[in-house]
């Protein structure tokens, strides 16, 4: 496994967190992958660097999954382009994950405060 | 440097994520049009063309790795039969193949012919249990065919046998647990494979002659469109199962084949006036299928339904 570099969030974080950022910004509103990863980037400050085409197999897999759903659209540019909009199980769903994480940030701090 | 570098390099990233894995064209055009934002959006910081596109390709990841994460998600095909219908659907197949060969066997002429179709539909079977991707639309294309025509010969013939009805029965059980239940679950590919082994099953029925005092099947020497026709069908079944975009030749050339066929059939006076409504809505059926499987090819379902729909409405 290649090692992210210094300041960087490691591969196994960044895909553990793809889910839920995926469907948090998608809960403020509809958007398209390439406007979806430059999100990731701004909100992360730049250290949640993704591998920007892995953005696509997550999205396919929370619409088969049914949290998500896709429908095409005209870009600004004129083009046809294939936008997401979150579902009713998608913020079911982004609710429980922020529990989860939520549970896991509250531990971590404990434990630092006390290591 | 000139726009047509920049889509030599996404074209070549595009085609190097698709190669060794079964990426669909609607998920690499996405993709793709990924790749192209971003290369704008590199160049309207200054960035040199070519760099861009290097970029951005790094930045979207090494396309094999891409193209396996995308694959392993889905398919071109489609997404995997789930294996609560999967199970009823290969039972509903494999009795319909079984109770088909058994009551073929004892006809001396259909025995080899239905067990040809019994072969190919073991095959899929295997296939569809080992979760190979073209094995869901190829038995969909192949039960629907024959419950369809089972339905017809219903309708056609009052005295049909109870058992051929059973097999009916199973065909449709077993192709409603094969067919998509919401809209995603078929790719545009996987909407080609099923169309184009239906048009191969219905071009089969009407363009294979049985000569009874020869024993033989004839189709080359009656109508050899007919038979370029069938061998097109199934080229084209066999290049869409292997991603050869050429396939749409195929179904091109077996539309019009099969189109082409029924009219000439119909004015050398080969179709009876019973027959007209009949083999118009199979054979040219099949053909109009094949066109259709042609158009998905090139473009997708929905931008073909959108083309198609323009030219209806005129605008």
């Amino acid at each position: 496994m290649r090692h992210a570099p210094r300041g960087r969030i490691t591969k196994d974080l960044v895909a553990a967190s793809a889910t839920p950022l995926v469907l948090a910004i998608l809960q403020k509103g509809e958007s398209y992958g390439y406007s979806l990863i430059q999100e990731v980037r701004e909100l992360s400050g730049g250290v949640l660097e993704w591998s920007e085409g892995m953005l696509y197999p997550v999205l396919h897999r929370l619409e088969d999954e049914g949290l998500i759903e896709s429908f095409e659209a005209r870009g600004e540019t004129g083009r046809m382009r294939k936008y997401y909009r979150l579902l009713p199980d998608g913020k079911r769903a982004l609710a429980e994950e922020r529990k989860q994480w939520d549970a896991v940030h509250a531990a971590l701090t404990r434990a630092w405060r006390t290591a | 440097m000139s726009d047509r570098d920049i889509d030599r390099e996404i074209q070549r990233y595009r085609s190097e994520m698709a190669r060794s894995t079964n990426v669909g064209r609607a998920d690499l055009d996405e993709v793709e049009d990924h790749l192209r934002d971003l290369t704008a959006e590199l160049r309207g910081r200054g960035m040199p063309a070519m760099d861009a596109v290097a970029e951005a390709a790094r930045r979207l990841g090494e396309p094999t790795e891409v193209g396996r994460e995308h694959a392993r998600v889905r398919t071109a095909f489609g997404g995997a039969l789930p294996t609560l219908r999967m199970v009823p659907a290969a039972l509903f197949f494999s009795a319909a193949l079984f109770i088909k060969f058994a009551h073929d066997l004892p006809v001396n002429v259909l025995a080899w012919k239905s067990g040809i179709e019994v072969s190919f539909g073991l095959v899929m079977v295997f296939a569809l249990l080992s979760k190979t991707p073209w094995a869901r639309p190829a038995m969909l294309g192949f039960a629907l065919f024959q419950a369809i025509d089972i339905a017809r010969l219903d309708i056609a013939t009052p005295d049909l046998l109870p058992v051929t009805k059973v097999t009916g029965v199973l065909w449709f059980g077993a192709a409603a647990f094969l067919a998509p239940w919401n809209r995603r679950e078929l790719a545009a590919e996987g909407v080609a494979l099923t169309l184009q082994v239906y048009a191969f099953g219905m071009a089969l029925v009407h363009l294979w002659f049985f000569i009874p005092e020869s024993e033989q099947f004839t189709t080359a020497y009656y109508a050899p469109l007919g038979l370029l026709a069938i061998g097109a069908c199934a080229a084209s079944a066999f290049a869409l199962v292997h991603r050869i975009r050429a396939g749409a030749i195929a179904a091109l050339v077996a539309g019009v084949a099969l189109i082409v066929e029924w009219g000439r059939q119909y004015s050398v006076g080969w179709v009876s006036d019973s027959y007209v409504t009949e083999t118009l809505l199979v054979q040219v059926g099949a053909g109009v299928l094949s066109l259709l499987v042609a158009a998905i090819s090139l473009r997708g379902v929905r931008g073909t339904m959108r083309g198609w729909g323009r030219a209806v409405g005129g605008s």
